[in-house]
């Protein structure tokens, strides 16, 4: 604040110092006016965005509010209570009797389905495997499925190497299989196809020890690549180590049901 | 805005009177066995009875089946009759529809398998990598990969069963939280569309009784992948 000249030296600057001073006070007035004026504008804009943003989102909470009462509206039913007690009346213990002995049978209907010898299960998702004996696991383990790819050769045909799913059974059992190369595994690597009866289509000991026959040309066997083990990377046949393909070939007869899902 | 939300409110007390006339059967039980259902266990008795006949009616057909046990917590896979997969799940939430049916129309809905018409999931059903012959050894030898491991995606697979039962699996692990938030307004916008479709042809909205099941996505992909098209389902409520 500039000081005030004082009044007792001349008149006309009496006035002219007042008049500073009011001046200044104005001043100061007028940028106080212009702050509380910025700051009302401002706020009025972040209320008119919460405005907004209501009337946006109104319809989507309505809505929500609408399918949350159609969710949970039936909780409003309530119970009815019944005093009626079966141990009443001896018509109602022999009805829950029957009922009872139904359930015994019905269950030991279903309990038969399950294969008393051994079988294995196979789920070509997780690429798992479990041997079992009746209701007995024996082993589990890892393996390897179909790895979905559809193969397209230059003359358009297709080849979709995918496990089969269902109940199939073992239709042979081989040891030291030789593998007979299809048409595909020619093309899949680039080289031409070669005759049937050439050389070149037997390929031995990439197959494992043993082989157990699904039927259709899709087998349970071993692997020279045990890294891929657990992953989806077969032609359709499921891969196994060494191990488990041991102890598989041994437990399991011709016959004997292979569950893949 | 008042008449949706009072057609909305009222739908699902029409829904459920329409199950209970449309699964009744007045000649089925005697008066009796219709009094002797009131009674807990008896009912309780009675509902695992339709469960163990749908599955054995189930286990007629040579496909892979889905068995959902709620009271027990239990959901399998099965054929012919044959636990292939079973597990127990987290959590369930069934509608309120079928938990205040009228006992004897519960019992008739559940005695025998429904059919799964559409799904829908997030996952591939058959995940198929299309593979063009390489011309030669070099091309061949470029080719070469190991699939990819990397498990990215939410899991959530929905049932839409015939009698208008909708099964819901979802993954009970974390959720990326932006794949949920896209799915949420994905459903409600689809329940919005069906909701306002009936509103415009002056009918009673539609309304369909869930089923929500959390379990482990590796389930959740077994059960998808293994099941057939129009799989048969049997439910024990």
């Amino acid at each position: 604040m500039e000081p005030i000249i004082s009044p007792v030296i001349h008149n006309d600057l009496e006035i002219v110092s007042v008049n500073k001073e009011k001046g200044l006070v104005f001043n100061q007035l007028i940028k106080r006016i212009k702050n509380i004026g910025q700051k009302l504008i401002e706020k009025l804009l972040v209320k008119k965005t919460v405005w907004i943003l209501l009337i946006v989102a109104s319809p989507v909470f309505y809505f929500y509010l609408l399918f949350f009462i159609q969710d949970n509206i039936l909780v409003t039913i309530l119970p009815v209570k019944s005093e009626y007690s079966l141990n009443d009346d001896k018509t109602y213990e022999q009805l829950k009797k029957n009922t009872l002995n139904n359930l015994v049978l019905l269950q030991q209907k279903l309990n038969r389905k399950t294969p008393g010898s051994t079988y294995l299960v196979i789920n070509s998702s997780t690429n798992e495997f479990k041997l079992y004996s009746g209701i007995k696991e024996i082993r589990k383990g890892i393996c390897s499925t179909g790895s979905y790819t559809l193969l397209e050769s230059s003359d358009n045909k297709q080849w979709l190497f995918k496990t089969p799913r269902g109940v199939l059974r073992v239709q042979g059992k081989t040891e030291n299989p030789v593998w007979i190369k299809p048409d595909w595994a020619f093309i899949e690597e680039g080289l031409p196809v070669p005759s049937k009866g050439d050389n070149s289509r037997y390929e031995y000991g990439s197959l494992g020890d043993y082989a157990l026959s699904l039927g259709n040309g899709y087998l349970i066997h071993g692997t020279l690549y045990k890294r891929f083990l657990g992953l989806p990377v077969t032609h359709g046949c499921i891969r196994l180590n060494d191990e488990d393909l041991e102890e598989i070939y041994k437990t399991l007869n011709i016959g004997s049901k292979v569950f893949i899902y | 805005m008042i008449l949706v939300l009072g057609v909305v409110t009222y739908t699902p007390f029409y829904n459920l009177k329409k199950f209970n006339s449309l699964y009744s059967d007045s000649l089925k039980y005697s008066v009796v066995e219709k009094l002797a259902l009131k009674n807990h266990e008896y009912f309780e008795l009675k509902k695992h009875e339709a469960y163990l006949k749908s599955r054995l009616l189930a286990a007629k057909s040579d496909s892979i089946t889905l068995s959902i046990n709620i009271p027990d917590s239990i959901i399998s896979i099965e054929v012919q009759g044959f636990i292939l997969h079973q597990v127990k799940f987290k959590k369930a939430k069934v509608d309120f529809l079928l938990s205040k049916a009228n006992k004897e129309s519960l019992i008739t809905f559940i005695e025998t398998p429904l059919t799964i018409n559409t799904d829908f999931a997030t996952i591939k059903k058959e995940p198929v990598v299309y593979k063009k012959a390489p011309k030669d050894t070099i091309e061949a030898a470029k080719q070469i990969s190991v699939p990819d491991t990397v498990d990215y995606k939410k899991v959530m697979v929905k049932f839409y069963l015939d009698r208008d039962l909708i099964i819901e699996m979802k993954q009970s692990e974390k959720k990326p939280h932006k794949g949920q938030l896209i799915y949420n307004i994905k459903e409600e916008s689809e329940k919005l569309k069906l909701l306002f479709k009936d509103l415009f042809k002056l009918k009673i909205p539609e309304y369909h009784p869930r089923i929500q099941i959390e379990l482990d996505k590796n389930d959740i992909k077994s059960f998808y992948r293994a099941l057939p098209n129009h799989a048969l389902v049997t439910i024990k409520i």
